[in-house]
């Protein structure tokens, strides 16, 4: 495995994927060489069919791949790289009548681990997901939550270099969302795996990924990292004042700070290059007895970025 | 002592997945645990075993008939009695044979019962809880799964059929005296396990291809044996109808007595008259074999890439 | 008070021994609502109940002066998107549309324009006469969305609305609410997803173990958990010299210089003093600050701190 972790996890060329006549993937081309790595797209742009061809479940029509080593152009390719790869598929899905612990045993053995070895993992991503007790019980009465974990838990019990996570805090509340963002950021910078992640919570992505890739009709068209993408050109800052503006505004006018946009008490401001800091700023509402509540870096939000990615008509 | 902590929450695994291995061994045994966990649908072994404890002992009491003695020790009161000649004259009418084939053909129904009740739910609530996403996405070929799901519904179905044909057979070897059943009856040994054979096998298949199209359990269980006696009804019906025993083709049970009748050459089993063309019946029974398997690796094709 | 959209008086309603909501007291003024809770928190039955689809087990909710209980006069003013699927697979959007308004008394020809109407706004126009069955899930929650919204309800209920949908479909959808809104429809929305509610409104409703856990908008409610110290993260240049200078306020209860440097973060008891004498502060000791925010005055943080 020391030879995989060198060369990019998945590595993929001008890859094609068609059913009948609709094209799922166009000459699709990725790299993913570790971390984790946002997959987004709207509906129909083809994620669905990379994940089913980076599980070895397609043929690729055209186009050349390599996952975690193995190529999925061979059958016996689709099988490796399964080995490599871990799956949390979107949709809730269990072994009917079997515990927590059973399923994610019994799916480490047909993964390849011993009997022992499946029995001891199985515990051990139980513990890592947080499922405790409930893993004796039929994984069939668990709750949402619950059965996010046990899937998070199952994709991991082979230790997979890979892991595909499909909307991985869909139906969760607010403090399971938490958890799984936390496990899901854990696994990318901790543990070191790679990660390709789908979700349509663009903040979901921004909190777990550092990198994105914008899917839209079977090609990308947006790849790179997320700070990247949402930086702006410029020292704009945001902020949000509290007291009378008016006097604030007139000193700001006098100092050569230009207002991009106004909104009630909030204001993008362009700072003048000579500034290095936001100090003077400072002193400008001390003299105008103005609070700052909030001063922020202008990013665009990776919302808007997607959304402009996704209204290009053809990459560049 | 040295101190350590071991405060890490996620450790990677440092052992080795085996590449190649025959994947279905895992999937079966839990098909099989899955199987074995509700304790109630067990009763549906009942019927075959307590008929396999009768027969048995049919087969015995012949055997012992034969050899003059009482096959009841504890009725024994010494003497020879007159039950002796006629239990001789009746020993040599029972034949561990017909045994045999009435033991089948008596629990035609129960087995497909068994069959079809683990059977129905096997593929049907995979696709019904997606399971099958979990499946795939291992190292698993099309057909590791079959195999992970068919061997074990075979393997129960051979608690009513190929196992209790053993116990009568090891019941009449060991009662028979210089172990004569082994060494002139032997072929009806390898004729029971060949009949057992086709039966699970054609069973089992179509039990299966059912569950593979079908949305859940219960739906395929009722499909399942709503067939077979539809199927079977219809068969005999119009057989009779237009004197023509070749209709019974249509019925499954039919062609399994038509099979039966062959292996061991008899003309009638229980009071059914088997006296159609045993190569077409052969024909039928390998149709429905060959159509239930293009079914189920269609059925699992779609479940692994349709998801 | 009468002028109020929605008031409950001890709102109760158990099923058999389990609790769905126990004795809610509130009042909301109107406008657009969050609803929110973590699952089991009783949100479905608070909703089922001011939509008059089941009768308290005790207490009593009045909406816009109704009592929504089996109220016909009520259902002509409330317009109920609910969260599973409830379409008729057979017909079009439109006929499944103009079905349902029909149901509720509107002629063949005037249920027709109202239903391709409420379609157009819910992005449906170039859909309505395809076949529900082969819709995607953002297009079913928007045909949804439609049939409730066809009847120029005064009052909207909508659960979960965007669980599920692409970013495309998500931002359009808030849009519409927000058009809604300002439209002078009240709309009450639940979700699970805290930014979702974040990005339409501020007023909020919290249940939690069908109890009422906190109401307002959310930078009141934050106000409300004294006890919980603010939270303020500074970036800036020389971030020791800036974090001795804050150690000085009053209320300031802890003070913790990132391991890199170059960020600090500050607790204190008393926000108004810290923001008021904060510029006072950095003028003087020139510490050179990029960039100031609070990390938990958001809903996430008020969440977290009522749910625990």
């Amino acid at each position: 495995m020391t030879s995989a972790s060198a060369a990019p996890v998945i590595e993929i060329h001008e890859l094609s994927k068609s059913y009948g006549r609709v094209r799922a993937l166009d000459k699709l081309s990725l790299r993913v060489e570790g971390g984790a790595v946002g997959l987004l797209g709207p509906n129909g742009a083809g994620k669905t069919t990379l994940i089913k061809l980076l599980l070895g479940l397609l043929v690729p029509d055209s186009g050349s791949a390599r996952i975690a080593g193995a190529d999925p152009r061979s059958a016996q390719g689709r099988l490796d790289l399964r080995r490599a790869v871990g799956y949390m598929p979107e949709s809730d899905c269990l072994i009917p009548g079997m515990s927590a612990i059973e399923l994610v045993a019994t799916l480490g053995e047909l993964s390849g681990l011993s009997h022992a070895d499946a029995m001891t993992r199985a515990h051990e991503v139980l513990d890592y997901v947080g499922l405790d007790e409930a893993r004796y019980r039929d994984s069939e009465q668990y709750s949402t939550g619950m059965k996010q974990r046990l899937k998070l838990a199952q994709a991991l019990v082979h230790d997979p270099a890979l892991l595909l996570l499909d909307e991985p805090t869909n139906g969760l509340d607010p403090k399971g969302r938490k958890h799984m963002l936390e496990l899901v950021a854990d696994l990318g910078t901790a543990q070191g795996k790679s990660l390709l992640v789908c979700s349509h919570l663009l903040p979901d992505i921004e909190r777990t990924c550092a990198r994105v890739v914008v899917l839209k009709a079977g090609h990308a068209v947006l790849e790179g990292s997320i700070a990247e993408l949402t930086h702006t050109r410029g020292r704009r800052l945001r902020a949000h004042f509290a007291g009378a503006l008016e006097p604030l505004d007139a000193l700001l006018e006098q100092a050569g700070v230009a207002v991009e946009s106004r909104n009630g008490n909030a204001r993008v401001l362009v700072l003048p290059e000579s500034e290095g800091d936001a100090d003077s700023l400072f002193a400008l509402c001390h003299r105008a007895g103005v609070r700052i509540e909030s001063l922020s870096q202008l990013r665009s939000s990776l919302e808007q970025v997607f959304l402009e990615g996704i209204a290009r008509e053809e990459p560049a | 002592m040295k101190a350590s902590t071991h405060t890490e929450i996620y450790r990677p695994f440092r052992g080795t997945l085996a590449a190649r291995r025959s994947r279905w061994k895992p999937l079966a045994l839990s098909t099989l645990r899955g199987a074995l966990r509700k304790k109630l649908p067990l009763l549906l072994f009942a019927p075959p075993a307590i008929a396999t404890v009768i027969f048995s002992f049919v087969v015995y009491a012949k055997f012992a008939l034969e050899a003059g003695t009482n096959p009841l020790p504890g009725t024994e009161d010494g003497r020879a009695s007159p039950m002796a000649a006629v239990g001789g004259m009746a020993g040599n009418l029972i034949e561990v044979r017909t045994q045999i084939i009435g033991f089948h053909a008596a629990m035609d129904f129960f087995v497909l019962l068994i069959v079809a009740w683990y059977g129905s739910g096997l593929i049907a609530e995979d696709a019904r809880r997606k399971a099958h996403l979990l499946y795939f996405a291992r190292p698993l070929t099309r057909l590791d799964y079959l195999l992970g799901k068919w061997l074990p519904l075979v393997l129960m179905g051979a608690c009513g059929t190929l196992l209790p044909g053993l116990v009568i057979c090891s019941v009449a070897a060991f009662a028979s005296p210089n172990w004569s059943f082994v060494t002139q009856e032997g072929d009806t040994i390898l004729k029971m396990i060949a009949y057992s054979l086709v039966s699970l096998v054609v069973q089992t298949s179509i039990v299966l291809a059912i569950s593979s199209l079908a949305q859940r359990k219960t739906h395929a269980l009722a499909v399942s044996l709503g067939c077979f006696a539809l199927l079977g009804g219809l068969g005999s019906m119009l057989a009779r109808l237009v004197h023509e025993p070749a209709w019974n083709l249509l019925s499954v049970f039919g062609c399994l007595r038509r099979v039966s009748a062959g292996l061991f050459d008899v003309q009638r089993i229980l009071h059914f008259r088997a006296n159609w063309s045993l190569a077409a019946t052969w024909f039928v029974l390998a149709g429905w074999v060959l159509v239930a398997w293009v079914v189920l690796f269609w059925r699992t094709r779609r479940l692994e890439q349709n998801g | 008070m009468s002028g109020a959209l929605l008031s409950a008086q001890g709102l109760s309603r158990w099923y058999g021994p389990v609790v769905g909501v126990n004795d809610l007291t509130l009042e909301v003024d109107g406008g657009i609502v969050g609803l929110l809770g973590p699952n089991g928190a009783g949100k479905s039955t608070f909703l089922k109940l001011v939509a008059g689809e089941i009768r308290p087990s005790r207490g009593s909710v009045r909406v816009l002066g109704f009592e929504p209980f089996a109220n016909r006069e009520y259902f002509r003013v409330l317009g109920f998107c609910p969260q599973q699927d409830a379409l008729y697979e057979e017909l079009d959007a439109r006929e499944f549309v103009s079905f349902l308004l029909r149901l509720s008394g509107f002629d063949a020809r005037e249920a027709r324009s109202r239903a391709e109407r409420a379609l157009e706004r819910t992005g449906l126009a170039d859909a309505m006469l395809r076949r529900t069955a082969g819709f995607s899930k953002g297009m079913r929650q928007r045909t949804k969305l439609a049939a409730a919204i066809a009847h120029e309800p005064r009052f909207l209920i909508v659960d979960e609305p965007l669980t599920g949908l692409d970013p495309l479909v998500r931002t359009e959808m808030i849009a519409l609410f927000q058009e809604l809104g300002r439209e002078g429809v009240h709309i009450l929305i639940s979700s699970h997803v805290l930014h979702e509610i974040e990005s339409v409104t501020q007023d909020i409703l919290l249940l939690h173990r069908g109890r009422l856990l906190a109401q307002g908008p959310v930078p009141e409610i934050r106000k409300l958990l004294s006890r919980y110290p603010h939270k303020v993260e500074i970036h800036a240049r020389d971030a020791r010299r800036l974090a001795r200078a804050l150690l000085e306020l009053e209320g300031t209860s802890t003070v913790h210089v990132a391991p890199e440097g170059g960020r600090l973060s500050i607790e204190t008891f008393d926000l108004a003093r810290f923001h008021a004498e904060l510029p006072a502060i950095a003028a003087r000791e020139r510490a050179g600050i990029h960039t100031l925010e609070s990390t938990d005055a958001g809903l996430d943080a008020v969440f977290d701190y009522l749910v625990g």
